[in-house]
């Protein structure tokens, strides 16, 4: 065949740009030339278990070809499915992790490994986290964690420092998740804490690796822990270190000790610990805050968690304890500081928590235990309890919530849980609603932590503005003496105005007597919207301290507003010892609320409670309230400086209300119950009119 | 009337006294075994104040002033070797018997027929580098929390005092600064040695009024929950 020149000259065109643009014909690896590189995809599968790694475009079917040869620039997806009875555990390398599919951009020889694992052996013990019966316990009374960990969330890069009497950081399970050379020995220094069984144990409440056929899992199995172990040298200056050391680094700080218990006296904080939580507070995560999760206690009915300087403090989230039937433990102390509760179990007998433990016999389960009350494999035991349990449970849970929004401030951490706590044991009489969404009881805080329904709220969640402080000047009753066994007592009432808090966070009593037997005083605390918090109930101590500016704390009001009348009631409810109610007062922690302006209608925000506080711009008058809450029910209270001046009830309906007012301040609060009648799907409005 | 009663009792002695009997004898049998039985057998509680510790200590912590209780028979000693007979026991013998404590940093003896001053006194005259204390209890009754000095003070200096002023105060009282802690705007670890010189310098310093806060670096007694 014969070609002009003008031809071959079209023919070699032609033939060149067939050949820059055939992908594989450019050379592998290199690149250049006006040539395609093309580079290799490697897949490694690691892990206990088995599955198979596919790619869009295909080429890895990783059964047998784990690699392939891609153009650079190509976008591949691998997609990883699990054998039968086997689990993903997630990617690594390549910008990739979670458990959802790993898209590669490929621009280099690049390298994937995709884990594969089975649930655990003990997992199906573990009825904190699936509460399916098993022991005798009620189904779903867990902390809702699977679904968390379904959507890849597992605790992923955020760590919890673990502060007790030790951690063994080469625990099989344990491991995995522990930051090397980020822990620290108080008694010899360098960075092995090993030693204690108890942090052991809490350790694999928090993060024990989950999916790797060993032992349990921890609520956060893929989170980072460190171990402090404080408990071995209680020193001030150690304390004040391990509530600060990494600050930057550490998200939670896990605390499950304190002073004795059941000894019914008040153990004060120091100023350097509570010096050492401020600055966790303002400081710990580039300013957003270290999260202080605290065990509120197991001496009940001797102590109250309000007994404990430490648990009581505003900087830290007290934790109590339930049973797998989502009841009270027993030893659980009770407390208006209480935030939120999670699993702590009763008695080993009675079923407990199943979590690591020192290896072989250096830790609960000895060879005496093993194989008969606890486990075979004394690597782990069953019998772990207390609040000590519950606290690193909510530790575990706040890992995954900072997982999902690594933007939370400490602050924000408390309101989320305290917005989706679960309300257990739902019968107990304890239990008050308290400004929407809020429900509260003294054995619980605000309830059971929920981690799907706290991480998926944390995930659209806006954090909370600057937190505002107002504190009372100090009360001094004419007449302080307290009555002698008479349930009566003794009141006195501190009025608030012009606080600047619309919404308070929690409220700091200092209180002072000369009764020298602080076990026979009940201190009621009543708040301008009627909200009660029982501050110390009547025990015996052996002996009792003296209430000398004890400071209390109380979440119970947590949503209100601070302007008003509060009241302390004091009475002696047992005979013999008397004492005067010499002095008290407040300090309130919040924020001004939400404050919109009257005339404007506020519209519903979903099924979501709503609290608004609306400006009247005057401190007396009357104003038209105007409501619609359609045929799906709502209620609706309007609020001033406490006193109720409206409760439309359970109500469809729409009508105008003329409200008249008189006092202090200028704003009235809105608070809405949508679905009260236990329906959902509502829409709502109301009008404020100016008066 | 009288004589109707006293057939009645003699009805009842001839009749029923052996019913009553056995009445009384099955309301005996649940009281014995009820809780209220074993809660009678329980220690009654004591509303006194605690005077069992008598000698009594304060220190401020920032502007509280709080007050401790000696436990003249308790020792604590820091560091303990881990090899090898304790000095304590050493030279005390059956005199000294440790306490139970979950700390590997201290441990704590319990004196009969000397005082725990003593002993403090007496083995530190034979070797200075030895770190005692004497305890004391936040109540006055050994069952209080314990508290003990293993040396060193912590101050808190105003904070808009600089670092050159702090090294300045110290000097002028003669005083090392150990490291400045991490917390807060000035706070400072000094050192002192174990026992009452920590105590007493704290509060010497604290009553100059040319700090915030002056505070032992105690030893607390905390446990796992």
């Amino acid at each position: 065949m014969k070609f002009s020149y003008f031809c071959r000259w079209i023919v070699v065109a032609v033939a060149s740009i067939y050949i820059a643009g055939c992908p594989g014909l450019g050379g592998g690896g290199g690149g250049g030339g006006g040539s395609v590189a093309t580079y290799t995809l490697a897949v490694t599968k690691t892990g206990c278990g088995t599955g198979t790694v596919t790619s869009s475009p295909g080429g890895v079917s990783c059964g047998a070809d784990c690699s392939e040869d891609y153009d650079s620039g190509a976008s591949v997806t691998l997609t990883a499915t699990p054998d039968a009875s086997f689990t993903f555990e997630g990617w690594s390398g390549a910008g990739c992790s979670g458990t959802g599919n790993c898209v590669v951009t490929v621009s280099a020889a690049t390298s994937v490994s995709a884990e594969f694992g089975k649930i655990d052996p003990l997992y199906i013990d573990q009825w904190h986290l699936k509460n399916t019966g098993q022991g005798g316990g009620v189904l779903n009374e867990d902390i809702d964690v699977e679904p968390v960990w379904a959507s890849g969330i597992r605790g992923t890069g955020v760590r919890v420092a673990v502060v007790d009497d030790g951690l063994e950081i080469a625990h099989e399970d344990l491991a995995p998740n522990v930051v090397p050379n980020k822990s620290h020995d108080y008694v010899g220094g360098g960075t092995n804490p090993t030693g204690g069984e108890h942090g052991t144990s809490v350790a694999g409440l928090v993060a024990a690796r989950g999916g790797n056929c060993l032992g349990v899992s921890g609520v956060a199995p893929r989170g980072e822990m460190v171990g402090y172990n404080l408990l071995q040298a209680s020193i001030s200056t150690n304390e004040a270190d391990a509530m600060t050391r990494d600050r930057v680094d550490n998200h939670v700080s896990s605390n499950s000790w304190g002073a004795a218990d059941n000894r019914g006296t008040l153990d004060a904080s120091s100023l350097l610990w509570r010096s050492a939580i401020n600055t966790g507070l303002s400081e710990g995560r580039g300013g957003l805050g270290t999260i202080y999760t605290w065990a509120a206690g197991n001496g009940h009915p001797r102590d109250n968690s309000n007994y404990d300087g430490r648990a009581n403090y505003r900087g830290v989230i007290a934790v109590a304890a339930v049973t797998d039937s989502g009841t009270k433990s027993s030893y659980s102390e009770q407390g208006a500081n209480l935030w939120i509760s999670a699993p702590g179990g009763e008695f080993c007998s009675t079923h407990t928590l199943s979590t690591t433990d020192r290896s072989a016999n250096a830790g609960y389960n000895t060879a005496a235990t093993a194989g008969a009350t606890d486990y075979v494999n004394q690597n782990y035991t069953k019998c772990f309890n207390g609040t000590s349990s519950a606290t690193p449970v909510i530790s575990g849970a706040i890992s995954l919530m900072l997982e999902a929004n690594p933007n939370l401030g400490w602050r924000d951490v408390r309101l989320i849980l305290a917005e989706t706590a679960r309300k257990n044991d739902a019968g107990d009489a304890d239990w008050k609603s308290t400004t929407a969404p809020y429900n509260f009881n003294h054995n619980y805080g605000f309830g059971v932590v929920d981690a799907d329904a706290a991480v998926t709220r944390a995930k659209t969640w806006t954090n909370v503005g600057p937190e505002k402080t107002y504190t009372t000047s100090l009360s001094m009753p004419t007449d302080g003496a307290i009555p002698d066994n008479n349930l009566t007592g003794i009141s006195d009432t501190i009025t608030v105005s012009n606080s600047g808090i619309g919404s308070i966070e929690w409220v700091e009593i200092t209180f002072t007597s000369d009764h020298t037997y602080s076990g026979d005083l009940e201190l009621i605390l009543t708040s301008p919207a009627g909200a009660v918090s029982l501050l110390s109930k009547q025990h015996t101590c052996g002996p009792c301290s003296t209430y000398s500016g004890w400071v209390m704390g109380s979440a119970r009001h947590l949503g209100e507003g601070a302007d008003g009348d509060w009241r302390l009631r004091v009475r002696d409810t047992d005979v013999g010892v008397t004492g005067n109610f010499q002095s008290w007062k407040l300090k309130f922690y919040g924020t001004a609320g939400t404050v919109v302006a009257c005339d404007a209608t506020q519209t519903a925000g979903g099924d979501t409670a709503d609290t608004r506080q609306v400006e009247l711009g005057k401190t007396a008058g009357t104003f038209d309230f105007k409501y619609q809450t359609y045929s799906i029910k709502d209620q609706m209270k309007v609020t001033y400086e406490g006193g109720v001046l409206l409760d439309t009830g359970c109500v469809g309906e729409s009508k105008t209300i003329p409200l008249t007012y008189s006092g202090s301040s200028t704003k009235v609060t809105v608070e809405v119950i949508p679905n009260c009648a236990g329906t959902s799907g509502t829409a709502w409005y109301y009008t404020v009119y100016c008066p | 009337m009288r004589s109707h009663l006293r057939n009645l009792d003699v009805y009842l002695s001839s009749n029923c006294r052996s019913l009553i009997y056995i009445a009384v004898f099955l309301l005996l049998i649940p009281l014995a075994f009820s809780p209220m039985s074993s809660k009678g057998a329980e220690k009654p509680v004591s509303k006194a104040p605690a005077t069992e510790l008598k000698q009594s200590y304060t220190w401020f912590d920032g502007d509280t002033e709080r007050t401790v209780w000696l436990n003249p028979s308790l020792l604590a000693e820091f560091n303990p070797k881990t090899t090898g007979q304790s000095p304590v026991k050493q030279f005390y013998g059956d005199r000294a018997t440790e306490q139970p404590n979950r700390q590997a940093y201290i441990k704590l003896w319990q004196f009969d027929g000397v005082s725990a001053e003593t002993a403090v006194r007496e083995l530190i005259s034979d070797d200075p580098k030895r770190r005692l204390s004497v305890v004391f209890h936040d109540l006055a009754s050994a069952n209080g929390n314990k508290r003990a000095l293993p040396g060193n003070i912590i101050v808190f200096f105003k904070p808009s005092w600089e670092g050159p002023q702090v090294q300045q105060w110290a000097k002028t009282h003669r005083l090392n600064i150990v490291k400045k802690l991490p917390i807060g705007a000035q706070v400072y670890e000094i050192e002192t040695a174990p026992g009452f010189k920590s105590l007493e310098t704290a509060n010497m310093i604290y009553k100059t009024g040319e700090v915030t806060a002056a505070v032992p670096n105690w030893w607390e007694e905390v446990e796992p929950r």
